[in-house]
């Protein structure tokens, strides 16, 4: 055959050249002056220390990188492929004797390597500065390959999507916004529906459906965390696939495509019922959650499930049909209404009994705890590691359970935080090896103190909550001590054991309350093993050890007369102004205490946990002439003495 | 040469053509007729291959246009407004077409330069649009295609131009055979080159004929006989139509010239006039015929 039946023509690739080569050339200057521009100003500028800056090349000017990473795949897939969106070219180009597929591939991979040239050539110029630097610390030839493959994975797939989407509308500037919405859908989808269950769902835990990192889903937001992850060329393999997968189902869709769809909303009529109740479901759930974070209630969230499927319905509707006229498609609608309201209820009457499930004792091989909330800096394992398996803790735990569950009614939506709220968060395992998941909030944990006391008292969760707990003794190398003042070893094992046994009876001895509220645990113990340190707070209500430290230590430990005085604000001032003394406002009560006797006294008065009618008292110490910490003493503990001189 | 065959297109639920058959010899110039809207532009697109019907078939030279790369390479298709690559100077657009179309002719090319005399250096969009569309048959004719489709053609092109074109299409026909489909709302504009006729309306052919046959089989006839014209001489003529005027008649008359004489002959008439007809009076009496009022159809 002759050259001008062959794969390559060299006219369509020039035109290629002159629709989208600007954006190319534009790209390539802006990626060498971000990066081997400024990094050879850097080397030849006076700075030795900039390499201790930049851990890799990302980090360069990492917005305007990200930036770019974004939106130039996208304008290079939009013009790349725009002969299809316009009509008369569209009609040019397939009027010319060339089969759709061998256009498809001229354009994909002309535009492909318009994409990929600007960053091989910058890669090169990296490598070049590479060899002929000094400061070979700035640059490492493995920064370069991941940077290489950073722009190659994100690229690749924003490119290909753009393509993708290209073949689903016919205008280019729709095919640009469903792009983007379908990058960010995985992520938004879960976020929404999460959300959303978490407000339909009494119980349902948002934060642990999380854990499975839901940002990785979208590569938008997979890229926005960047430094939560290392580059590796394993997370190249879901990225490649998924590129192949686009890419085929590009081509399918041309082979299927009607070339008069250009200047169409959607190409295909089949996706109009699709388009049209999916971003009306996603438009009401959006409403809900916004309504649920900004107001709470559940009037206010069900108007806006209303509002925004109304608003949702026919702004896809005035898409479709490119007109603002549309309020006469309204059986549409009322379908997807009915639909949603069936769906809607089965959540809200939970009919799989989501909400009043708490699995039998038999079932259960362990549950975790947490009284503060999942937490993401802990990892599943850890959670599974702290399970609590004793017969007794369970039952407690079902108990606890069975209230919060009868305790559905006063649960708001938005509700107030106190100070001693909680988020109760349990995980059963059970003996088939599934979970069952629940999170609640509990406004006031004092209605549940009968049920927290003897579930937070018991010597295994003790254990689970301190680490230390469980340290044996044998293994720990070296232990020290700390007041504010002073830190000394310990290093004789006999006394090592000795103190190990009086700080953890003490710590056994703990009520509920002490565990929460106790703020005036100023010393502290490092328990080292090998290079792994554990923390031990005490304070001088620890007894036993605070009586074998002054025995040992008779310098350890803090005395009334270290003391520069105590400040006691009466009930109405926050405590911020305990640690800006010397900014006081004209017109506060407070009373500061200097005698010795005086700050004893107090000292040993009973420290209050309520949190109403109490006195703050803060200490303040001689040697650092400063604010230790603070502690609440009701009204009425306050010794008569103290009152007096308070008048 | 080009066969459609019970070709349905629907832009989603508009029906634009319906079941529609179409022949087009090879060397034939044919002119397809109808109203904004009657579904030409589709019917084009189609046969060029660019848009796919959703039922039937169209073939050239018996082999399926759609996706068929050999076939469009001996096929021009010039659209009502000619599209042109954004920025492209004539020169470059006639390098496009020689890498695009095997059968690129550039001594023609230059030639026909002489003819348009449009400088092809210049940037196309410079041009009036008269001057794109010149542009359009310009590159067409310099790639020789076997079959040539033009939406519209002589829309915004001044009589000299439009004559100039003509004469070149003629010329394609005459010396290589090549098959033209042209379309138009406007029948004078195409009857003195086409010798085909289609018109299409609401996505069907109201009327399909060949010119030659047409002109030498309507008649135009004045008559007028001693009292009322004898029942069996209408009952024996083809009369698609008749008037009259005072004791003239007027008729239109279907058949051969010599035997609708002869005919009438014999019967004696006082006065006798046989007069052909213009194409658009034609056309006016056999849209008639089949039911339309032609201004219903056509402009």
């Amino acid at each position: 055959m002759r050259l001008k039946m062959s794969w390559f023509n060299k006219e369509i690739a020039i035109q290629n050249f002159r629709s989208v080569g600007w954006i190319s050339i534009a790209y390539f200057l802006l990626l060498l002056f971000t990066l081997p521009l400024s990094i050879l100003m850097m080397l030849t500028g006076e700075d030795d220390n900039f390499a201790n800056y930049y851990d890799d090349l990302i980090s360069f000017n990492i917005e305007f990188q990200f930036m770019m990473l974004m939106i130039v795949p996208l304008l290079i897939g939009l013009f790349i492929f725009r002969y299809i969106q316009v009509k008369p070219m569209a009609d040019f180009m397939h009027s010319l004797p060339i089969k759709r597929l061998r256009l498809f591939d001229h354009h994909f991979w002309m535009g492909y390597l318009l994409l990929f040239l600007p960053v091989i050539l910058n890669a090169f110029f990296l490598v070049l500065l590479y060899f002929f630097s000094n400061h070979q610390g700035l640059i490492e030839l493995k920064d370069i390959g991941d940077w290489l493959l950073v722009y190659f994975m994100y690229g690749s797939l924003i490119y290909t999507v753009t393509v993708f989407i290209g073949f689903i509308t016919g205008i280019s500037v729709v095919q640009a916004i469903l792009t983007i919405v379908m990058l960010l859908f995985p992520t938004g989808i879960i976020v929404l529906i999460y959300s959303n269950l978490d407000l339909l769902l009494y119980g349902f835990s948002q934060a642990y459906a999380w854990d499975i990192r839901t940002s990785a889903l979208s590569p938008i937001t997979d890229m926005l965390d960047y430094y939560y992850y290392e580059v590796s060329w394993l997370r190249l393999i879901p990225y490649v696939l998924l590129c192949v997968i686009f890419y085929l189902l590009s081509k399918f869709l041309y082979l299927k495509r009607p070339i008069e769809a250009a200047s169409q909303a959607l190409a295909f009529p089949q996706l109009k019922p699709i388009f049209k109740f999916g971003v009306t479901f996603c438009f009401m759930l959006l409403g809900g959650m916004y309504f649920a974070e900004v107001q709470g209630q559940v009037g206010w969230i069900i108007f806006g499930y209303i509002i925004f499927a109304i608003l949702g319905y026919f702004l896809s509707e005035m898409i479709l049909q490119k007109n603002w006229r549309v309020w006469n498609a309204w059986r549409g609608f009322f379908t997807y209404a009915g639909l949603t309201t069936i769906i809607l209820l089965i959540i809200v009457f939970d009919i799989f009994g989501y909400e009043t499930k708490i699995p039998t004792g038999e079932e259960i091989e362990g549950v975790y705890v947490s009284e503060d909330g999942y937490s993401y800096f802990e990892e599943n394992q850890f959670r599974e590691d702290n399970k609590l398996t004793s017969k007794r803790s369970i039952e407690q735990v079902r108990k606890l359970h069975e209230a919060l569950i009868n305790d559905k009614q006063n649960q708001t939506i938005n509700p107030n935080y106190h100070p001693d709220s909680k988020n109760i968060y349990l995980i059963y395992y059970l003996e088939d090896g599934s979970e069952v998941v629940r999170e609640y909030f509990i406004q006031h944990s004092q209605q549940y103190n009968e049920l927290l006391k003897p579930l937070f008292e018991t010597q295994e969760y003790k254990e689970i909550q301190e680490p230390w707990m469980s340290l044996e003794k044998e293994k720990v190398d070296s232990i020290s001590l700390n007041s504010p003042f002073i830190s000394m070893e310990l290093s004789d094992p006999i006394k090592m054991e000795a103190f190990m046994q009086k700080i953890k009876e003490d710590y056994q001895k703990r009520s509920y309350e002490e565990m929460q509220y106790r703020e005036n645990n100023i010393y502290y113990a490092e328990f080292q093993i090998n290079d792994e340190y554990y923390h031990a707070n005490f304070s001088d209500q620890d007894e036993e050890t605070i009586t074998w430290i002054k025995e040992n230590f008779p310098d350890f430990s803090l005395a009334a007369e270290d003391l520069l005085h105590l400040v006691i604000l009466s009930e109405n001032h926050s405590e911020e102004i305990l640690w800006e003394l010397d900014n006081w406002k004209e017109g506060t009560d407070y009373w500061i205490l200097e005698e010795t006797g005086h700050i004893e006294t107090v000292l040993e008065a009973n420290q209050s946990i309520d949190w109403e009618d109490n006195y703050t008292v803060g200490v303040y110490d001689k040697v650092n002439n400063g604010y230790l910490y603070t502690f609440q003493v009701n009204k009425e503990d306050m010794p008569a003495l103290i009152l007096e001189k308070m008048k | 040469m080009i066969k459609v065959e019970e070709v349905t297109k629907r832009f989603e639920k508009d029906l634009v053509l319906k079941e529609l058959n179409l022949n087009i010899n090879k060397g034939s110039i044919y002119g397809l007729l109808g109203s904004n809207g009657a579904g030409k532009t589709t019917l084009l697109k189609i046969i060029s291959g660019i848009i796919k019907a959703n039922s039937g078939k169209v073939t050239i030279e018996d082999k399926l246009i759609f996706e068929n790369a050999l076939l469009k390479d001996k096929l021009i298709f010039i659209p009502d407004t000619p599209y042109f690559f954004s920025h492209y100077t004539v020169n470059q657009l006639a390098d496009f077409y020689k890498n695009t179309y095997s059968s690129w002719n550039q001594n023609r090319f230059q030639q026909l330069g002489k003819i348009f005399k449009l400088d092809p250096r210049k940037k196309v969009h410079r041009f009036s649009k008269g001057m794109q569309r010149q542009v359009a048959f310009w590159l067409a004719f310099s790639t020789m295609p076997e079959v040539l489709i033009l939406d519209e053609p002589f829309d915004g092109l001044d009589p000299v131009i439009r004559k100039k074109v003509k004469g070149l299409i003629i010329q394609d026909v005459a010396e290589r055979e090549m098959t033209v489909l042209i379309s138009s709302h406007n029948l004078r504009e195409v009857e003195d080159i086409c010798d085909y006729i289609g018109i299409l309306h609401n996505g069907g052919f109201v009327l399909e004929k060949d010119l030659d046959d047409l002109k030498s089989d309507v008649h135009k006839i004045q008559i007028a006989f001693n009292g009322d014209p004898p029942e069996k001489l209408i009952e024996s003529l083809n009369i698609v139509h008749q008037e009259k005027r005072g004791s003239v008649n007027i008729w239109i008359v279907k058949g051969d010239y010599a035997d609708v004489d002869q005919e009438i002959r014999s019967y004696q008439p006082i006065l006798k006039d046989i007069l052909p007809l213009t194409l658009e009076e034609i056309f006016i009496y056999e849209m008639e015929g089949v039911g339309y009022a032609i201004e219903n159809v056509l402009v």
